[in-house]
């Protein structure tokens, strides 16, 4: 370490950011990574491109360069000689004069002005004075009164941005996208009450819209209606079981003890399962097959790993086995060939689950636990 | 003993791709803070995060061993953070939820924890009004403790620079602070 000069109060400041906190990463971050590189194959293009781009170890020899520079130099005085050189003409630099929007005669042409210059960097006041402009040229149009309340967030001037949605969805009452963005606005301004009715009007027209579901969950949460979140996450994570988003609602709806939705770690990757469904055999069989679809998609395209199934029925063996059978018997009917790779265990204990920080978090009487099992020599020791 | 950063990046450049994880593993920490300093959200922070790691992984071919792995890394991770710093307003309207959230996550947090916190927080507040560039200086070299040359590699300075540069933020801190009567 590098020392430099310190007195008391500066040793003390430096002590201080020393102990400064740091934001925990997300646990499943690494395998998030992963996954993404797993799954990237890289092109044909990219390879040619890393290979000419990449540093190359040549030998030089001067007498090379030198008769490249001479027959440089001998071309350059050919072409000299050879061609008339053209008269020059001294050109007028174009002058630069931005079109105002006072200019502009149809809405449509202030419109694609305004989000145009909303894509660039530091234009939005200028983008804001179109969008207004389109809107006051046609104010019945939702589209341009959407577009105006962007600029206005863009500027940062939620309450007029606010009016501008509010507009919008006096004359389309049923736009999702007025409406998301009208709820983004009260919530950023914690009107949670407002914000929840808005985005409860946009899971009536679109019950799968899955900012405005994300989003109610918070809404919930904070105000500590945990009945409420829970359906909440459920309902979000029955759409979306992918991204950031989606793991955070599922370690939210765990540490209520809700496990209807797992995540199961197999290979490099997380994959959400809605485990409520893998479990209810009074389904129909696609639907419970559905959930297995990833991960046998997974296990078909990586040969080198299996697949362990744990199912627990608390003080019934019979019925344990029974469904550890089924599952494999879903797998198998899947259409990939993978089922020998299957490896099925049963137990008559119910399951005890442990968070991340290996704090008991709960207990299930009947549960299936997915794990994928990697050849040795890819759980390569780190360190001695 | 663990494996060098090299000798992590060769197995990677031979095919194993598993020593990845481990370089991620190894750096998340510093590069989420990185991402989080200039997005201030969680959810941005992780998607920027991976975004890095893959850049990273795609041009890890370009990396020269004479260099070190860690000023490399994050002076590509710094450049990234500008670069989505300076796209940002770009995004949508869907920023408004993920501040939201962050909002959310603090009225959460432990009202215990809050006054040893206070004192963190001055610190958090004054260093926002340093340059971006100076902000990360202290940063790395405080609390993540990396060496003077790695910052000089990182932000293209000489040794003596780096030191002038993280003196005169420390002075800067400590004017700041005393406005909040630090010390």
């Amino acid at each position: 370490m590098d020392n430099e000069p310190q007195n008391s109060t500066e040793a003390e400041l430096i002590k201080d950011l020393k102990s400064l906190p740091l934001n925990d990463v997300p646990h499943d971050l690494t395998d998030q990574v992963m996954a993404r590189i797993s799954s990237s194959r890289t092109p044909l293009l990219r390879s040619i491109w890393n290979y000419i781009s990449r540093t190359q170890s040549i030998s030089f020899r001067p007498i090379y360069a030198f008769s490249v520079i001479l027959l440089v130099c001998g071309a350059f005085y050919i072409g000299r000689f050879s061609q008339p050189v053209p008269p020059q003409v001294a050109t007028v630099p174009p002058v630069y004069s931005p079109v105002q929007p006072a200019l502009m005669e149809t809405p449509e042409s202030a419109y694609m002005v305004g989000r145009g210059l909303l894509q660039a960097d530091g234009s939005h006041e200028q983008a804001l004075a179109f969008l207004k402009r389109a809107s006051m040229l046609d104010p019945d149009n939702p589209e341009f009164a959407y577009w105006e309340g962007v600029g206005y967030w863009a500027n940062g001037d939620q309450e007029q941005e606010r009016q501008s949605y509010l507009r919008g969805i006096e004359l389309n009452p049923k736009s999702i996208p007025l409406l998301i963005n009208l709820g983004h606005n009260y919530l950023s301004n914690k009107r949670y009450q407002n914000a929840l009715h808005t985005y409860q009007k946009v899971l009536a027209i679109a019950p799968e819209e899955s900012v405005a579901r994300y989003n109610t969950g918070l809404i919930y949460r904070v105000q500590g209606m945990i009945d409420e979140e829970i359906y909440s996450w459920q309902m979000f994570l029955q759409n979306n079981r992918t991204g950031t988003r989606a793991f955070r609602a599922l370690q939210r709806l765990n540490a209520y003890n809700d496990f209807t939705f797992r995540a199961y770690t197999i290979g490099f990757r997380k994959i959400i399962v809605n485990h409520q469904t893998l479990l209810d055999d009074s389904l129909p069989e696609q639907i419970r097959l559905n959930e297995l679809e990833t991960i046998a998609s997974m296990l078909k395209d990586h040969t080198y790993f299996g697949l362990e199934v744990v199912v627990f029925v608390e003080n019934d063996l019979e019925a344990a086995k029974k469904r550890a059978i089924e599952i494999k018997h879903l797998i198998k009917n899947s259409g990939k060939d993978i089922s020998d790779r299957v490896k099925l265990s049963w137990f008559d204990v119910p399951e005890f689950i442990q968070s991340q920080n290996g704090k008991m978090e709960g207990s299930l009487s009947e549960s299936v636990l997915l794990f994928s099992q990697l050849p040795v020599n890819l759980n390569k020791e780190t360190s001695i | 003993m663990k494996n060098s950063d090299d000798t992590l990046v060769k197995n990677v450049l031979r095919g194993d791709t598993d020593s990845f994880a481990l370089i991620v593993d190894r750096y998340k920490v510093q590069i989420y803070n990185l991402m989080y300093r200039y997005s201030n959200t969680s959810e941005d922070a992780a998607d920027m995060t991976q975004d890095v790691f893959c850049r990273v992984f795609e041009r890890l071919s370009h990396y020269q061993h004479r260099e070190r792995f860690f000023p490399w890394l994050y002076t590509l991770a710094l450049n990234y953070a500008k670069d989505w710093a300076k796209k940002k307003h770009y995004h949508t309207r869907q920023l408004a939820q993920f501040s939201a959230e962050e909002r959310i996550n603090e009225t959460a947090s432990v009202h215990s924890a809050l006054e040893s916190d206070q004192e963190s927080d001055r610190i958090v507040a004054a260093l926002q009004t340093l340059t971006d560039d100076r902000r990360e200086m202290v940063l790395l070299r405080y609390r993540h403790e990396r060496s003077i040359k790695e910052l000089a590699e990182i932000f293209d300075l000489s040794e003596s620079a780096v030191k002038m540069r993280l003196h005169r933020a420390l002075g800067d801190l400590r004017s700041q602070l005393k406005k909040t009567d630090y010390g």
